[in-house]
């Protein structure tokens, strides 16, 4: 088992950071019956999964910590069959409805539905929870109809919304819901973090080491804790990771930093179609075409003088946009990549004449 | 436990009548001359979510029928759960061939001889449906009434519109908004063992922004926390207004304010750390922005044409992020020209 | 019918090119010692790929083993028409297809069956050691399950067969089936081994050539045609020399002789083949982006730009993502470049908007001829400084690889990620997040599940398609596109919702 899974927390008290919403968590537990519609929100490796399931254990007790892992079949009315994962215990079911692609507004009305109807087993006046992760990831249309279905079956049971960004989901849904903002860990939270496996786990590591790794991952705690896993596989043997350890990196982030250099050291038609390939290559690794340009201006604007990077970034967040309203990210990409070297190359010429 | 029946407080205290209906005087007044003479055109209301649309076009058909008439006569559809304009069709057919029966109790009620079908949410109604929905109309408006109910009025097309009375409902101004919370709030409190304070009741409105609710739903998420902590008989009242901003995902001032200052500092690595930041907490862009704009409106360190430049850039950006674009490029692209206009700004003053 | 009668007698008769032909004649002699096995000849229907192979294995002696539909492995040869209407009741055209290619692969069998050597007696004496087995006629293959099998039931073959084996790849077969990509059919094991598989591309028959051709036929049948006429039976052929052959005699028909065919009627007259050749170049004229210069300055575009992406066989999609693709080629300045791209982006932009809206009903598609408009225009109007004029081979687009690709992967990583942790996190997060580290962490677990992913796939893919060298520019360039799956893009442009 991966540390990520075999150190995390499962009840509100142990978990690390954050003390205040476990509170808080841990008073909304106790009654249940006034139990609002929760959102959690915050960016990836913050924790937010931890917490809800956490705070299900503290709900309904260990025995919702029992999942089963099941497929379901949904039929639309258009007869087109989407099959989706969930997760369930006794008292609640998990998934990630955004999976249903354009079904899924109907995947959402069948669960809830469906949970809504069947009594709960163990006790009849309990609530049943429904936890929606990745809940940004509906369609506008999806999301209007979860606000109608989460007023119908208000009385029996809850929902609990999960997402990394907030301002995707639709104002209506935000204000039916209690908020609950999970902020990603600090450093020195992770750091900690990052001592206490490595003590578990029996193994040295170096203070030095640990804030690296903390910084390195971008306060996300979920990266940290596998690059800690990481650089012991490659410091091998059982002792302590040496203070000199090569930290482990993403091999797609070091491929994109490559892409950066690319275009920054020459501007011209050929460097776009090699730099094609490299594109090619990351979106055929399912890199998401948004994460690769958010990474490319990241990497571009290390390298810019600040004169130029107001440009870049509002490019990348044009194009950003393009790629998320709908299809052919490669064109979007790629224009980026032309714009990009369009602009340096003009800033190149002012420069030297 | 009193409130175990889940029913949402923003249903069980909706207003009953015409006269429990807060604030809106003016479209109040009119209705009730309506329920008077039993004459009601077909309605358009719109205005803010929460300013009690809605409650407003249920509150009118309780006060015209007995409610054992309304099953006859009141039909409530829901744009977003119907969408498709033959299962609407189909839906206002049947329930329009329905017999209205007799009254049990005519002599309390005016009982006009139509129905009422009210269509919420008509606003996200494709224009071709709502071009369908005009002739629906028109071929049953011997026997019905339509109540369309939607923020945006300008997503109505003119023809469907023009065949509406239009009422306009304003925000709720604070004060109005202070009776009723006050009033829900003591009732709920003394069924769950919860006083709450007045300022906690004024930090709920406060982030509410007009919202009725916005309010009652908060003033019911607080109202559960507080709920839960009096059992621990622990006294550490942590609910404050900070954290009745923070449930209601309001960036508290000093997030704000140390985001501002790094736009001072004419320094993009600073800029940009400071957004990677606020995004690392997990805040919200779209409520980051509001703030934002709304220092940027009143702030001296700019001028007249850079606010315009943020204040169209900000816009842009939001839309984009409707459309599901990333929050933290879009931060960026704000933060940067903030950036680009307080410094040119700050040279201009210097001279 | 004239292609009967004008059929070529000999291998020095044959349209195909004298050097391909030499090619094949030594594939086939040389075959047994180079342990080749499977000889595949890819072209557009009717530029002779079958005449070919039958000649030269008549010139060399060999007896020719062939499948068809029909073919019954019990039958005796006098009875095989009477009987074929209930051996394809009894068995698919499948299992008959598998149990011809177990006999004919061991040597023998039904060699006399099908065969069509002229001399039966040395078939007889012969055929076990020496003959061809011709696979023109491919059984109709629907669905996935047909596919696979069929590439098992090849691959089976291959590894027993004793005989070289002949595979006849046309885009499209006498209109049985659709286009199939050649590695739906076969293995990417065995086609892509050039220790034992060839490919070879046969081209459509050159102008020069089919014109001697179409007059050797005319002037022997008494009509005349002038040049102009044959040339325009030629373009709209696409090298087709049966296709021409029959227009030929379609116009000859009717008229008396020695009339003299104007272009014109042609025009009027038959439906217009259109292949994936004409999709090509056409596209590349907006590519090219020539305008006619009047008085020296360059004006007017030589060319409609909408009319060339609204009858192209790619579609808008299709052409919009090919013009993408070639167009750093005919730049020289980044920033013009940068310019078409941002038309490229907002025409993609467009398109995808139009499909999107779902009120089609009112829009009437207008996005989607703003989109086209835009694209077809980009090149003409940001390349002010075009890259000389040169030849430039133009191919599929790869992105569609890139798209199926992914989506493959897509499946894999997702897979991987539910074994991996019980708490399943986004994909995409899995993917740049958990992944790489993973990897590191237990690479046991999986590398095994990843082989296909792209740079260990590319790189397996390189050394095996270093097989076709093509010094011809032009051969490489029609080899490409005579390879170009329309279906392809059929397929991604519904499927295109699905991310990348």
């Amino acid at each position: 088992m991966l540390w990520v899974d075999k150190y995390r927390p499962t009840d509100l008290v142990s978990l690390d950071y954050h003390d205040d919403i476990s509170q808080r968590l841990e008073s909304l537990a106790k009654n249940p019956a006034s139990l609002p519609h929760l959102f959690f929100y915050g960016p990836s490796g913050a924790g937010k999964r931890t917490r809800i399931s956490a705070f299900l254990g503290a709900l309904f007790g260990p025995s919702a910590h029992k999942l089963k892992l099941n497929q379901r079949e949904f039929t639309t009315p258009t007869g087109r069959t989407v099959e989706i994962h969930m997760i369930s215990s006794d008292y609640h079911i998990e998934l990630s409805p955004g999976d249903a692609g354009t079904s899924d507004r109907f995947v959402i009305q069948d669960v809830l539905k469906d949970i809504a109807s069947s009594k709960n087993i163990r006790s009849s006046t309990e609530i049943k929870v429904v936890v929606l992760h990745q809940v940004d990831r509906l369609s506008k249309q999806a999301q209007a109809a979860l606000r109608r279905t989460m007023e119908k079956y208000a009385v029996t049971c809850r929902l609990i919304l999960c997402c990394d960004s907030p301002s995707k989901l639709i104002a209506p849904l935000r204000s039916r819901c209690l908020g609950i903002r999970v902020a990603a860990p600090c450093e020195d939270e992770i750091a900690k973090i990052l001592k206490t496996v490595a003590s578990k786990e029996e193994f040295g590591l170096p203070n030095s080491v640990a804030i690296k790794l903390a910084r390195e991952s971008d306060r996300n705690l979920r990266k940290a804790l596998l690059m800690l896993e990481a650089a012991k596989v490659q410091a091998a043997g059982n002792g302590a990771i040496p203070e000199n350890q090569y930290l482990p990196s993403a091999d797609w982030e070091v491929y994109i930093r490559q892409l950066a250099t690319d275009i920054t050291k020459e501007q011209s038609p050929q460097t776009l179609m090699a730099a094609r390939e490299k594109l090619y290559e990351l979106l055929v690794n399912c890199i998401p075409a948004s994460t690769i340009l958010k990474s490319l201006t990241g990497e571009l604007l290390n390298n810019l003088d600040d004169s130029v990077k107001l440009e870049v970034i509002e490019w990348a967040s044009f194009y950003e946009h393009r790629i998320a309203m709908g299809s052919k990210d490669i064109f979007h990409l790629e224009a980026f990549v032309a714009k990009f070297m369009a602009i340096y190359k003009k800033y190149l010429n002012d420069l030297f004449g | 436990m009193s409130s175990s029946d889940g029913t949402p407080w923003v249903e069980r205290y909706r207003p009953q009548t015409l006269d429990d209906v807060s604030h809106q005087t003016e479209v109040v007044a009119t209705l009730k001359n309506a329920v008077e003479t039993g004459r009601l055109p077909h309605l358009l209301l719109y205005g803010p979510p929460g300013s009690g649309k809605t409650s407003v076009a249920l509150a009118l058909c309780k006060d015209l029928w007995h409610p054992s008439q309304w099953r006859r006569r009141v039909l409530e559809l829901n744009a977003s759960d119907e969408r498709g304009i033959s299962v609407v069709r189909e839906k206002i057919k049947q329930f329009a061939s329905l017999s209205v029966g007799t009254a049990d109790d005519t002599k309390k009620y005016p009982n006009p001889p139509f129905k009422v079908i009210i269509l919420d949410e008509a606003d996200t109604v494709t224009k071709d449906a709502q071009a369908a929905l005009r002739r629906i109309i028109e071929a049953h408006s011997r026997i019905t009434r339509f109540i369309l109910v939607c923020n945006y009025v300008t997503r109505i097309i003119e023809p469907l519109a023009s065949r509406c009375a239009k009422f306009r409902f304003m925000a709720l101004p604070p004060a109005t908004m202070k009776e009723r919370v006050t009033a829900i709030a003591e009732a709920e409190g003394r069924k769950n063992n919860v006083i709450m304070e007045e300022s906690q009741i004024d930090a709920v409105l406060a982030v509410s922004g007009g919202d009725m609710r916005r309010a009652v739903t908060s003033l019911q998420s607080v109202q559960a926390l507080l709920a839960g902590q009096s059992e621990d008989n622990s006294k550490n009242n942590i609910i404050d207004e900070a954290a009745i901003n923070e449930l209601a995902g309001l960036p508290p001032d000093h997030v704000i304010d140390t985001l501002y200052e790094s736009l001072l500092s004419n320094r993009f690595n600073t800029m940009q750390s400071a957004v990677q930041n606020v995004i690392a907490d997990g805040y919200s862009v779209q409520t980051l922005l509001q703030k934002l704009l709304d220092k940027f409106i009143v702030t001296d360190d700019l001028d007249e044409l850079g606010r315009a430049k943020l204040a169209i850039r900000i816009a842009e950006a939001e839309d984009r992020m409707n459309d599901g674009a990333d929050e933290y490029l879009q931060l960026m692209t704000v933060c940067g020209l903030a950036l680009k206009c307080l410094y040119t700004a700050s040279k201009k003053m210097k001279q | 019918m004239w292609v009967e009668k004008f059929t070529p007698k000999s291998s020095s008769d044959l349209c195909v090119a004298p050097k391909k032909v030499k090619e094949i004649m030594s594939w086939i002699q040389g075959c047994k010692k180079k342990k080749q096995k499977l000889l595949i000849l890819v072209g557009s229907p009717g530029v002779g790929k079958s005449t070919t192979i039958r000649l030269i294995a008549k010139e060399l002696n060999l007896p020719i083993v062939s499948w068809n539909e029909s073919y019954n492995p019990r039958g005796e040869q006098e009875g095989v028409d009477s009987r074929s209407l209930f051996s394809v009741e009894q068995t698919s055209a499948l299992d008959s297809f598998n149990e011809f290619l177990q006999q004919s692969g061991a040597g023998f069998g039904s060699l006399q069956l099908m065969s069509s050597s002229p001399d039966n007696a040395s078939n007889n004496s012969n055929s076990n050691s020496n003959s061809i087995i011709l696979l023109e006629d491919l059984p109709n293959l629907h669905g996935k399950n047909a596919e696979l099998r069929f590439r098992t039931y090849l691959s089976n073959h291959l590894q027993r067969s004793q005989l070289p084996t002949v595979l006849i790849f046309s885009d499209v077969s006498e209109g049985k089936h659709k286009p199939e990509d050649l590695e739906r059919l076969i293995d990417p094991n065995d086609l892509y081994d050039n220790d034992r598989t060839t490919i070879m591309q046969i081209n459509p028959v050159t102008k020069p050539k089919m014109k001697k051709i179409l007059s050797t036929i005319a002037k022997r049948e008494k009509y005349y045609f002038d040049s102009n006429f044959l040339e325009e039976i030629h373009h709209q052929s696409h090298g087709d020399i049966r296709h021409a052959v029959m227009t030929l005699q379609l116009h000859a028909t009717g008229r008396s002789k020695s009339d003299c065919a104007t272009t014109t009627t042609l025009h009027k007259g038959q439906n217009n083949r259109d292949t994936k050749l004409s999709a090509f170049h056409s596209l590349g004229k907006i590519l090219y982006a020539k305008r006619a210069s009047i008085n020296g300055v360059d004006s007017r575009l030589t060319f409609d730009p909408e009319a060339i992406l609204e009858r192209s066989d790619l579609g808008v999609d299709g052409s919009l993502r090919f013009l993408e693709f070639h167009s750093p080629d005919f730049f020289t300045d980044i920033t013009e470049l940068s310019n078409a791209y941002g038309h490229f982006s907002d025409a993609a932009f467009l398109l995808g908007h139009d499909t999107v809206s779902g009120s089609r009903s009112n829009d009437n598609g207008s996005a989607f001829k703003y989109a086209s408009s835009i694209a077809g225009r980009a090149v003409a109007n940001t390349n002010i400084h075009p890259a000389p004029n040169k030849f430039r081979q133009f191919s599929r687009p790869k992105v569609f690889d890139v798209i199926r690709n992914g989506k493959q992967n897509q499946i894999l990583v997702d897979q991987l990620s539910r074994r991996l942790s019980k708490c399943h996190c986004p994909l995409s997060n899995f993917v740049t997040e958990s992944l790489p580290f993973v990897r590191q962490i237990v690479p046991q677990d999986v590398d095994p599940f990843l082989d296909n992913l792209y740079s260990v796939a590319m790189q397996r893919h390189k050394e095996k398609m270093k097989v076709i060298p093509e010094n011809d520019d032009d051969l490489g360039l029609k080899e490409q596109q005579a390879l170009l799956d329309i279906d392809d893009i059929a397929e991604f442009d519904s499927a295109d919702d699905l991310s990348v």
